[in-house]
């Protein structure tokens, strides 16, 4: 009998996925589209410099303000955005299919292979992701793509341990083994019995760990590696901010909202994720 | 005043259950509509229902342990003298848990602790008490109590949970389905226990069970004085004093035993005597425990069916999935149709299929009925033919091929897993304690269907069951087995008439107390 009394803090998930879920994609859905054309969204040339026009405060012709450079927050915010968002978006795609392949190859390949290949991932688990994330930065090069790499090589074990234990748990479900019995096998298994148990863990996990990678990559931005000036980042964006914060205070506002604003949508696309298959949990009779 | 002389009143209680279903659509189902019972101490009130009628959750309501997404409309209860509204002070129900209101759950591997043992589990109730000697009184040794939980079978974790409501002394214990899924040996100890708890300690029982013949031989232990019986369906119960007089109301077939032999002979026709599975002393064992099967072997010919009886723990399931490709085995072999062959890991490509004991597990819940029962043909173009054709045999309506497993009743679960064993016409089908959850009308008929399936299409069965009426009505051999050895085999007559064997002989004596009430 699966039976399950709902405490509060679900009730609380609930209203999320009543009220704020929708919104939240909505508005989700309208930042992928400002990421993906962000000409409409900019107003004015983001690496124009004006010296005329030194940290303006929001209004008028800036929203946001200007930069000590005197160029426009709002359109370096977008710009920004966009490497960082997509940046962290591709580094966990990657990480996820590096670590689903290995996955894969664990469950699959004989002993010899597999036990090594857990003891290696293992180990690279045990490394601290922010050092990692340094150290290979600095042997794959300092730019965009060389961050990228970094980040999704630091976070694919991670996946393959998580793949690889709901892949077994998948697996060993009798009703999978029943309709193995039954004569069925191959990708029809896959698609119509491990597919729907395996996908809302792995779509909650991937945006989650999204959000992670993005604020790594703009970690990374912050500590000055990855992208150069005069390209804009969130990361970079926040260290030129700190020292201006007495004088200027909205020049932080952009990137830190952009940060929170960017992780706070991804949970909640999460929890939808989540909730996809919630259904199971009503089949108490 | 009449009401503070019984233990346990219920008044008019209507409840329903609100189901989310996929794609926001919202299901109502009413439970009971306006019940009404009352039990006195020492008295025992048997509720017969369907598997899925929603028995349980009577049972769930007594003890305060509704979650969310059922809601109570009215009811009022009376217990000890104490008045519940049901809907204004429902958690005040929640008191009488444990001293007052003993719930013997359904499935005891979730009510006891995994990690603790026995004995500090029983600790827990009362610190003086010898969980040894209580374990001893339902039949477990007492060297056993320092073990956890999954140390033992599901049947002894049964027996485990009724010697707690022995230490506990509850006034009313709610049995829900204490006899599922045990042989008959270890049913009637079962019921003994609980027929001596209601005797020192006049408390009185409400068991809930799908099981008739069980509680014909609760009625025959405790007597006619002490008996109710109320028939549960469509969410309203019809109480009766005694179960003769459902006589009518519900039908059962196959009556005695020995009465259905005749025909299984006469349809007997001359066996082609090809050997399709040859069993050659197939040994297995778990990490940790003793064989599971030592040295079974038997030969199983094309279009016969052969069954297999034993006591639970004895291992028939593990035998069955050892020849369906589930499982390995560590010594002997099979052999399909003279050769050698091993099946693991599910080598049989559905020439070979299983019927598992749980219908409801043994169904994927992502896909509807339909979808369950054609998916083993592949891209066959016939499928909806065959879909249909099949159903019709079983007895499946059309309507109920669009639901996913979880909104099936439990017969209706197990025509699904049984069409999807159909549809594909394999060579030998393998059946696990077939039909045990069913409720008996059910169950007969399914049999009576199977059975004739079978031999129109030249299918051969093995059965594996500790019931032998489903023995008797589907098998023209069968073979005993103790401890995963075949100790006895023959004609199913033979076997059960003249038992020779003293295992079998003890299965049969056992047998012999849960017939059919009717005759």
């Amino acid at each position: 009998m699966r039976y399950k009394l709902r405490s509060s803090k679900e009730l609380f998930s609930n209203v999320q996925s009543r009220w704020i879920q929708p919104f939240g994609l909505l508005l989700l859905l309208l930042i992928i589209l400002i990421l993906l054309f962000p000409s409409t969204a900019i107003i004015s040339d983001p690496y124009k410099i004006d010296l005329k026009h030194r940290l303006l405060p929001p209004g008028g012709e800036f929203p946001l303000g200007t930069d000590s450079l005197g160029r426009c927050l709002f359109s370096r915010t977008i710009i920004g955005g966009r490497i960082t968002v997509t940046s962290g978006f591709f580094a966990t795609s990657l990480g996820a299919f590096i670590g689903t392949v290995v996955a894969l190859i664990s469950l699959r390949a004989p002993s010899l292979v597999k036990e090594p290949l857990m003891i290696i991932t293992d180990s690279w688990l045990a490394f601290p992701d922010l050092l990692l994330i340094l150290v290979l930065t600095l042997i794959l090069g300092n730019s965009i793509l060389g961050v990228i790499l970094s980040i999704a090589l630091s976070v694919w074990p991670w996946w393959t341990r998580f793949v690889r234990n709901l892949l077994i748990v998948a697996y060993a479900q009798e009703y999978v083994i029943a309709s193995r019995t039954a004569g069925i096998s191959g990708f029809r298994l896959f698609k119509s019995y491990i597919l729907p148990q395996i996908m809302p863990p792995i779509g909650s996990a991937f945006f989650i760990r999204s959000a992670r990678s993005v604020v790594l990559f703009g970690g990374i931005g912050f500590l000055g590696l990855g992208v150069q000036p005069p390209t804009p980042e969130w990361g970079a964006m926040i260290k030129d901010a700190i020292p201006l914060i007495p004088v200027a205070p909205w020049v932080i506002v952009g990137p830190a909202i952009g940060f929170m604003g960017t992780v706070t949508l991804f949970q909640w696309a999460a929890i939808s994720m989540r909730n996809l298959a919630n259904y199971r949990n009503y089949s108490f009779l | 005043m009449i009401i503070l002389m019984k233990l346990l009143t219920v008044e008019d209680l209507d409840i329903s259950i609100t189901l989310s279903l996929p794609g926001r659509k919202i299901l109502n189902r009413q439970i009971t509509r306006g019940i009404s019972f009352s039990l006195e101490p020492g008295q025992i009130l048997g509720v017969l229902g369907e598997s899925g009628s929603g028995k349980t959750l009577i049972a769930l309501t007594l003890t305060g342990l509704l979650g969310k997404g059922v809601n109570i409309h009215r009811g009022v209860v009376w217990f000890n003298g104490n008045k519940v509204d049901l809907v204004k002070s429902f958690h005040r129900l929640s008191s009488f848990r444990g001293r007052g209101i003993f719930l013997l759950p359904q499935s005891p591997a979730g009510a006891l602790h995994p990690y603790r043992s026995i004995k500090s589990q029983f600790q827990e109730i009362n610190r003086n008490i010898a969980p040894e000697a209580l374990i001893e009184i339902v039949g477990i040794p007492g060297t056993y109590a320092s073990k956890v939980p999954s140390r033992f079978s599901g049947g002894m974790q049964k027996r485990i949970m009724l010697a707690m409501a022995i230490a506990t002394r509850p006034l009313l214990l709610i049995a829900d389905e204490p006899t599922e899924g045990l042989d008959p040996v270890t049913k009637w100890e079962m019921l003994r226990v609980l027929q001596n708890l209601m005797r020192s300690n006049n408390t009185a029982v409400l068991f809930i069970t799908h099981d008739i013949e069980s509680l014909a031989a609760m009625e025959q232990l405790v007597g006619i004085d002490h008996f109710k019986v109320a028939l549960f369906h469509h969410g309203v119960m019809d109480i009766r004093s005694s179960i003769r007089e459902l006589k009518g109301l519900i039908e059962i077939n196959h009556t005695k035993l020995g009465s259905s032999f005749s025909d299984n002979e006469a349809q007997t026709t001359e066996p082609k005597l090809c050997k399709l599975l040859e069993v050659v002393s197939i040994e297995k064992t778990y990490p940790e425990t003793s064989k599971i099967l030592n040295g079974i072997s038997f030969i199983l010919e094309e279009g016969k069916h052969g069954g297999i009886i034993g006591k639970s723990g004895s291992g028939k399931t593990t035998l069955l999935k050892c020849i369906a490709g589930v499982e390995p085995f560590s010594k002997g072999s099979i052999k399909w149709q003279g050769k050698n062959f091993n099946p693991f890991p599910y080598r049989f490509k559905g020439e070979v299929q299983l019927l598992w004991q749980d219908p409801y597990v043994s169904l994927n819940p992502y896909i509807p009925a339909k979808d369950i029962i054609i998916e083993p043909l592949g891209n066959n173009k016939d499928a909806k033919h065959k879909l249909y054709k099949i159903t019709e045999i079983i007895g499946l309506e059309e309507d109920s091929l669009h639901k996913y497993p979880w909104e099936l009743s439990g017969g209706q679960c197990q025509r699904v897993a049984l069409a999807r064993a159909l549809i594909r016409t394999p060579r030998l089908l393998l059946l696990d304690e077939p039909f045990s959850g069913l409720y008996p009308p059910d169950r007969h008929k399914l049999a009576q269907i199977l059975r004739k399936f079978c031999l129109d299409e030249g299918i051969t069965l093995l059965v594996a069951s500790h019931n032998f009426t489903i023995i008797e009505a589907l098998t023209d051999w069968v073979w005993v087995i103790e401890k995963g050895k075949v100790v006895d085999q023959g004609k199913p007559k033979n076997v059960f008439l003249n038992p020779s064997h003293p295992e079998t002989t003890s299965l049969v004596k056992a047998a012999q107390n849960f017939l059919n009430p009717f005759v």
